[in-house]
C-alpha cells in the first residue's frame, strides 16, 4: 500500500439539484500502483464516470460537493489549487473519453492537438514538438504518420481518432491514465486493438490505467485488478482472477452469469432481475439489496462495510462467506 | 487557425455557391481599383479646372465634370478607397471588440457575464444611427469621429453572435478534453472556443460592411463623416445635389457605385452564408 500511485479514500460526491442533494458517488475507496491497470466495473449510473472525473476534477464547480482524499504520488488532487492542477494534467495524470469523435477539435488539425501538450507543459519548440506528435503517432499505430499531422478528425475512423486521442493524452508521457470507456464506441475488432495498445504502452513505459467498462470480457483481458461499484460504492474490490472467478459479492456473481458467453446456446440470456437505482432514489441499506438473491432482513436495514475477506480482497456484503465457501460461480 | 477552420469547412462542401464567385468577383474588382486607383484614375480627384465645370459625359471626361470641372470617374475610383477603408475598418474594430466580448461573457459567466451583457443591452436599446449620429456630434464630425462611434456601438452583433455559439460549445466534449490536457482558460478560449464560434460572425460581417459603407456615405452626406473636398461617394452625392436638374451625372454615378460595393459584399455574404449554411 506504501508504494501506490493513487491511493483514493473515502470520495465522496454529491449533485446538489433541485430537488435535493444527491449522493452520486459514497466513500469510494481503492489504491493503485505504478503499471497497474485496475477495471471499475458497474452499470450505467454506478458512479464510475463520476468518480474519475472527480478525480481528474473535471465536473462543474457549482452545484457540486467532493469529499475525500486522493492522493496522487502524495499529493492530494482533491485539495490542489487551480494552477497546481494545471500542471498535473496532461503530465502526470490524463484522461481518455468514450467518444472520439467529440472530443477532438474538429478545426485543429490532429498535429496540433497531438503537439500542444508538448507546446503548453514542456515549453518545446514548434518543430520538436511536431516531431514529437510525429513520433506519439508512430507509437500509437498510426501509419504514415508525417503525412497525417496536417489532416483532420473527421478525415479519420473511429478507431484511429480514438489512437489519435491516445497519443494526445500521452504526449507529455503521464503515469497515470484514466480511461473512460475507451473502446465502447468502437467495433469489436478495433477495440481489441485498442486495448492491446494500451497494454503495450503501460509495459514500454510503466503506465498505470484506470479502465472504466461495463464490459467484463474488457476488464478480463485487460485488468490486474478490478473494483466493482454498484449505486455510487465500491462493492468488491480485488484481482481479476479472484474477483472474475470467485466472487464474493452478490452482484458481482450476478454480472459474470448474465454475461453472454457463460449462458448455453440457444438459452434465453440470464439477466439481473429489475433496474439499477437511481442515485437519487437508493434504497436503504445494501443499495442491491432489492435485486439479491440472498437478502436477509439485516441487508434492508444496514449497509455492509467494505471488509477485507480472503487474500488482501475485499466485499461489501453480509453473507460474503456464504459466497466464498462456494468454490465457484454456479450459473 | 480561423483560416484553417474555414477552408475545413470549404472542403465538406465540394460546389461552392456561385453567389460566392460573382461576390468575390466584384469585391475583387473595387478592391483592384481602389489600390490602383493613382494609375487608374485619368485626372487629379481634387485638381478643378473652372474651364471646364459643369460638363456632361464625354470621351475625355466619361462621367462628366462637377461644378468645380473635377473628373467625376477619378473622383470615384479615388472615392473607393475612402468608402471601402469605411466598411473594412468600421466592422473590423467592431468584430474585434464583439468576438472578446462575447468569449469573455459566454466562457467565464458570472459576474462577467451579467456586466457585459447589461452594457450590451444598453446599447442595443437605443436606435443604431441615432446613438452613432449623437456620438459623432459629441465628437465633432470627421472619419475619426465615424470609426470611434461604429466601433463603439457595432460591437454588440458580434457579441450575441459570439456568446451564443460559446454557450453550446463550451459544454462541448472537446473543451473538457482540453481541460483534461491542462490547458489554462486563456488557451482554451482563443485556440479551441473561438475558432469554431466565429463563422457566423464572419458571415454576419459581410453584410455589416455594406450597412457600415451605407451608414458612412449617409452620414458624409450630412456632413457628419467625410469632409469635402475629399473624394467621397456621400459626399460627392451632397455636392451634386443642387444640380440634380442640369448635372445629373454628378450624383448618379456615385450612387451607382454606392450600389454596386454594397451589391458585391451581399453577393459575398450570401456566398458565404450557403456556403456553411447548412452545418448544423
Amino acid at each position: 500500500m506504501t508504494t501506490s500511485l493513487l491511493e483514493v479514500r473515502d470520495l465522496c460526491v454529491t449533485f446538489d439539484t433541485s430537488r435535493g442533494p444527491v449522493r452520486a458517488v459514497r466513500a469510494v475507496a481503492f489504491s493503485l500502483a505504478p503499471a497497474e491497470v485496475m477495471g471499475l466495473v458497474g452499470e450505467s449510473g454506478s458512479g464510475k464516470s463520476v468518480s474519475c472525473r472527480a478525480l481528474m476534477r473535471l465536473l462543474p464547480p457549482r452545484g457540486v460537493r467532493m469529499s475525500g482524499v486522493a492522493l496522487f504520488q502524495g499529493r492530494d488532487i482533491l485539495a490542489l489549487p487551480e494552477e497546481e492542477l494545471r500542471d498535473l494534467r496532461g503530465t502526470e495524470l490524463a484522461m481518455i473519453f468514450q467518444n472520439p469523435s467529440s472530443h477532438l477539435n474538429p478545426v485543429m488539425p490532429v498535429g496540433d492537438q497531438i503537439a500542444e501538450p508538448v507546446l503548453v507543459h514542456e515549453g518545446a519548440s514548434r518543430r520538436q514538438a511536431r516531431a514529437r506528435a510525429a513520433e506519439l503517432l508512430r507509437q500509437v499505430g498510426i501509419p504514415d504518420p508525417d503525412s497525417q499531422l496536417d489532416r483532420y478528425p473527421h478525415q479519420f475512423s473511429g478507431g484511429m481518432r480514438q489512437r489519435v486521442m491516445i497519443a494526445a493524452a500521452l504526449a507529455c508521457r503521464p503515469k497515470l491514465l484514466i480511461a473512460d470507456e475507451p473502446t465502447t464506441a468502437l467495433d469489436v475488432t478495433v477495440q481489441a486493438q485498442i486495448l492491446r495498445l494500451l497494454l503495450e504502452l503501460r509495459d514500454r513505459s510503466g503506465l498505470a490505467i484506470v479502465l472504466i467498462s461495463h464490459n467484463l470480457g474488457v476488464i478480463a483481458q485487460t485488468c490486474d485488478s478490478v473494483s466493482v461499484m454498484y449505486g455510487g460504492r465500491v462493492v468488491e474490490r480485488g484481482s481479476k482472477r479472484d474477483v472474475l472467478s470467485r466472487p464474493h459479492h452478490p452482484y458481482t456473481e450476478a454480472l459474470i452469469r448474465s454475461q453472454p458467453e457463460s449462458a448455453p446456446l440457444g438459452a434465453p440470456l440470464p439477466t439481473i432481475e429489475g433496474q439499477p437505482p437511481a442515485p437519487s432514489e437508493l434504497p436503504t441499506g445494501c443499495a442491491f439489496h432489492p435485486r439479491c438473491p440472498y437478502a436477509q432482513p439485516v441487508c434492508v436495514e444496514e449497509a455492509p462495510p467494505l471488509e477485507e475477506t480472503q487474500d488482501g480482497r475485499r466485499s461489501a456484503c453480509w453473507r460474503w462467506p456464504e459466497l466464498a465457501a462456494r468454490s465457484g460461480v454456479t450459473p | 487557425m480561423i483560416l484553417a477552420g474555414l477552408s475545413l469547412q470549404a472542403c465538406r462542401r465540394s460546389r461552392i455557391p456561385s453567389a460566392l464567385w460573382a461576390g468575390a468577383g466584384l469585391t475583387l474588382f473595387w478592391l483592384l481599383l481602389a489600390v490602383g486607383a493613382p494609375v487608374i484614375a485619368p485626372y487629379d480627384p481634387i485638381a478643378q479646372d473652372l474651364t471646364r465645370t459643369l460638363t456632361g459625359p464625354s470621351l475625355a471626361h466619361p462621367l462628366g465634370t462637377d461644378n468645380f470641372g473635377r473628373d467625376v470617374l477619378s473622383r470615384i475610383i479615388w472615392g473607393t478607397r475612402l468608402d471601402l477603408a469605411m466598411g473594412i475598418i468600421g466592422v473590423a474594430v467592431p468584430f474585434a471588440i464583439g468576438c472578446c466580448i462575447g468569449l469573455i461573457a459566454g466562457y467565464l459567466g458570472g459576474l462577467a457575464e451579467m456586466l457585459l451583457m447589461r452594457i450590451l443591452d444598453v446599447t442595443i436599446s437605443f436606435p443604431f444611427f441615432v446613438l452613432v449620429i449623437a456620438i459623432i456630434s459629441l465628437l465633432g464630425p470627421g472619419l475619426t469621429s465615424f470609426f470611434i462611434a461604429v466601433s463603439l456601438v457595432g460591437w454588440v452583433s458580434y457579441a450575441r453572435l459570439v456568446r451564443s455559439q460559446i454557450l453550446v460549445l463550451k459544454h462541448m466534449d472537446f473543451v473538457q478534453a482540453a481541460r483534461a490536457l491542462g490547458y489554462g482558460r486563456l488557451r482554451i478560449m482563443m485556440r479551441h472556443l473561438l475558432p469554431n464560434a466565429v463563422v457566423p460572425a464572419i458571415v454576419f460581417s459581410m453584410s455589416d460592411i455594406v450597412l457600415v459603407i451605407l451608414l458612412g456615405s449617409s452620414l458624409s452626406y450630412l456632413g457628419l463623416g467625410a469632409q469635402p473636398p475629399a473624394a467621397e461617394w456621400g459626399v460627392m452625392i451632397a455636392e451634386g445635389q443642387t444640380f440634380m436638374a442640369s448635372a445629373w451625372w454628378i450624383s448618379f454615378f456615385p450612387g451607382l457605385a454606392i450600389v454596386g460595393l454594397a451589391f458585391g459584399f451581399s453577393l459575398l455574404g450570401d456566398g458565404l452564408a450557403e456556403l456553411f449554411g447548412s452545418r448544423e
